[in-house]
């Protein structure tokens, strides 16, 4: 293979075609908050109309667990900034390091995640596919409204999450000291993944706030 | 936008930044729980607060781990335009909600 950077014919240089790139990532990231601006948007209006049910139902989730679930995907949010850093730097194999580390911890978020959905289907508060709803609190119709919300918000998140992984994962595999245009591109390579890892954080911050903080 | 020819992120700044962010979640569980341990304290001036603070968390998020801080300017006031208007999104559905 050939050590050059291919330049596709319709950029001017490497540093266009870098920045493309780039650009390209921030568009795909602006569709993907318009998926979530639409899903939240609908919440918020929801809420607004259900305030009191919505805040009733709300106390009805694992805090603790979702607290717990914050400081890792923060933490994770480190990680990746840490792997970043140490391929901007050369150090592949620090980088990979951290990379293992962003997973780990992005794992430990999807089975946390995964208990907590357990328990609430244990406890009848998973309306989704027919299932009963059993719910003790004063407003059971706008209660399931917001566990509909509940699951597809935080469903919706862990599913990009599990894409993060996929895509930390192959860069963990191809993670290997390279001479430098190949080093460049692996650097591109990081650095969207490290936006997209990023923006994971900035959904679940919004997830956490909306459906667990907001109590009354 | 960073590039790999721009200055690379340092460490020390990035955990600084992960220790407020740790720092201002665990604020926003302590404004929540209020001042009787074991009740939560659920008023909207406690509420006002989680919000605002999430709002900055998210600020923090896009500016030093996203890099947008070094991004050019219609990038960092783009990113700060739509937190203004989730800010308002967030904050308006909540007092009607409450109204």
């Amino acid at each position: 293979m050939s050590d050059t950077v291919t330049i596709a014919s319709h950029f001017e240089d490497a540093e266009q075609q870098r920045e493309a790139g780039l650009m390209g990532m921030w568009l795909f990231l602006a569709t993907e908050l318009m998926l979530f601006a639409g899903l939240f948007g609908a919440f918020g209006i929801y809420r607004g109309l259900h305030g009191e049910a919505f805040a009733e139902a709300a106390r009805h989730l694992d805090l603790p667990l979702a607290s717990i679930n914050t400081a890792i995907l923060l933490t994770s949010g480190l990680t990746m900034a840490l792997a970043e850093r140490s391929v901007q730097a050369g150090l592949i194999v620090v980088a990979r390091r951290w990379i293992v580390a962003t997973v780990a911890l992005g794992a430990v978020f999807l089975v946390i995640k995964g208990y907590e959905w357990h328990h609430e289907f244990a406890e009848g508060l998973m309306p989704l596919l027919g299932l009963p709803f059993d719910y003790d609190g004063s407003h059971p119709a706008q209660a399931e409204l917001f566990f509909d919300f509940y699951f597809a918000m935080t469903g919706l998140h862990a599913l990009h999450m599990l894409v993060g992984l996929g895509a930390l994962a192959v860069l963990w595999v191809l993670g290997r000291p390279q001479p430098g245009p190949r080093a460049d591109r692996y650097i591109r390579q990081m650095r969207i993944t490290g936006m997209y890892w990023a923006f994971v954080d900035v959904v679940w911050v919004f997830v956490f706030t909306s459906l667990y903080l907001l109590r009354s | 936008m960073h590039t790999p020819n721009t200055p690379a992120l340092s460490d020390k700044r990035l955990t600084l930044v992960w220790v407020i962010l740790s720092a201002i979640t665990l604020a926003q569980l302590l404004v929540l729980v209020g001042d009787s341990p074991g009740h939560l304290n659920p008023n909207a001036v406690a509420t006002f607060s989680i919000i605002l603070i999430s709002l900055f968390k998210v600020r923090l998020i896009i500016r030093e781990f996203m890099e947008v801080r070094h991004a050019p300017p219609w990038l960092r006031w783009g990113t700060d335009a739509w937190l203004a208007t989730t800010a308002v999104g967030l904050l308006g559905t909540y007092m009607i909600g409450m109204a």
